[in-house]
C-alpha cells in the first residue's frame, strides 16, 4: 500500500500507467455515458409533474454532487504537497482547479434552465445555490492565484493554501438544504434512500451518467497532469528520450 | 423511440425543449472542451520541443563538423 503511494509520487511511474490505463478508461466512460443519456432521455418516463424537464437531473444531480468532491480531491492533493512536498501532487491539484471550475458551472447552468420553468426563476440567492457560486469563484480562485506568482513554488503554496481554506465551504454547500429551509430542495428524485418513490428506471440512468461523468472528468484529469509532468520534468532524461528527432509520437 | 411516439416528439421534449437541450447542449460543450484544450495543448508542446530537439541536434552537428574543417586545415 505505501509502496504503491509513493509509486505515485512519482511522475514517471504515473506517466506510463496512466498512459496504459487512458483506454480501458475512455471505453468505460462511452459505455457508461452512451447508456445513460440515451436511457434518460428518449426511455424514462416523463414525471408527473416536471413533465419532460425532469431530464435535466441526469446531468445536474451526478455534476452537483461531484463538484465539491472534485474540491475536496483537489484539497487533498493540495494538503498533500504542503505536508510532504510531493511534487506529483501539486500538478494533479492544478489539473484539478479548471476541471473543477467547468464541472460546478454544468451544475449551475442546468440548474438555472431547469429552474426558469420549474421555479419561476433562473436564479435566487438561496443558500445552496449561493454556496455552490462561492465554489466556483474558489475554483477560478485558486488558479488565478497560481498564476499570478511568477515562481512556480511560490504560486502553487498559495494555491494550496487558499485550497484548503475553502474546505469550510464544503459542508455549506452539502448541508445548505438541512440549515436553511429557501428554495432548493433537498435531495429526492434521484436519491438512494428514496428508492421506494420512483422506480429503478427513474433513477438507474442517473447511476451511468453519474459514474460516466466521473469517468470523463477522471479522464480530462489525467490528460492536464500528464502536460503538467511533461512540462516540469522536461529535463529529465525520461521526457527528453520521448523528445528525441524521429521518434516523436504523441 | 422509447417513452416518446416519435423523433420530433422527443426533440420538442414536451414543450421544454430549450431547458432541455440548452442544458445538455452546455454540458457537450464542456466535455468537449476538457479533452480537447489538453490534447491541443500536449500537441504544441510536443512540436515545440521536437523542434527545440531537432534545432539543439543540428548545432551539435555543425559544431562537429567546424572542428573537424579545422582540424583538417591546420596540418
Amino acid at each position: 500500500m505505501w509502496q504503491w503511494l509513493f509509486k505515485l509520487g512519482s511522475p514517471k511511474w504515473f506517466y506510463t500507467m496512466s498512459g496504459q490505463f487512458m483506454p480501458w478508461l475512455t471505453v468505460i466512460t462511452v459505455i457508461l455515458l452512451g447508456v445513460g443519456l440515451v436511457w434518460g432521455l428518449a426511455f424514462t418516463p416523463p414525471d408527473y409533474q416536471m413533465g419532460e424537464n425532469y431530464r435535466i437531473a441526469y446531468i445536474h444531480v451526478p455534476t452537483a454532487i461531484m463538484c465539491y468532491w472534485w474540491y475536496g480531491m483537489m484539497a487533498c492533493f493540495s494538503a498533500a504537497y504542503l505536508i510532504w512536498r510531493i511534487k506529483m501532487a501539486d500538478m494533479a491539484a492544478k489539473a484539478c482547479a479548471p476541471i473543477g471550475f467547468t464541472i460546478t458551472a454544468v451544475a449551475l447552468f442546468t440548474g438555472s434552465v431547469w429552474g426558469i420553468p420549474t421555479w419561476g426563476t433562473w436564479w435566487i440567492w438561496d443558500a445552496r445555490l449561493t454556496s455552490t457560486l462561492v465554489m466556483l469563484f474558489l475554483f477560478a480562485g485558486v488558479m488565478v492565484l497560481r498564476s499570478a506568482f511568477d515562481s512556480v513554488d511560490a504560486g502553487a503554496k498559495a494555491a494550496a493554501v487558499l485550497s484548503l481554506v475553502g474546505v469550510v465551504n464544503i459542508p455549506i454547500v452539502v448541508y445548505s438544504v438541512e440549515w436553511w429551509n429557501t428554495l432548493h430542495q433537498g435531495a429526492s428524485n434521484l436519491s438512494l434512500s428514496n428508492t421506494q418513490a420512483n422506480p429503478p428506471e427513474v433513477w438507474l440512468p442517473a447511476f451511468f451518467t453519474g459514474f460516466g461523468i466521473f469517468g470523463f472528468f477522471m479522464l480530462a484529469l489525467i490528460l492536464r497532469t500528464r502536460n503538467e509532468i511533461l512540462q516540469r520534468e522536461r529535463r529529465a532524461d525520461w521526457v527528453r528520450e520521448i523528445f528525441r528527432p524521429g521518434k516523436g509520437e504523441f | 423511440m422509447g417513452s416518446f411516439d416519435s423523433f420530433s416528439d422527443f426533440l420538442s421534449m414536451g414543450g421544454y425543449a430549450e431547458y432541455v437541450w440548452s442544458a445538455y447542449a452546455f454540458f457537450a460543450l464542456v466535455l468537449v472542451f476538457n479533452i480537447w484544450q489538453p490534447m491541443l495543448a500536449r500537441k504544441k508542446y510536443f512540436k515545440q520541443q521536437l523542434k527545440r530537439e531537432q534545432v539543439q541536434a543540428e548545432r551539435a552537428q555543425a559544431q562537429q563538423n567546424n572542428e573537424e574543417y579545422g582540424n583538417g586545415s591546420a596540418t
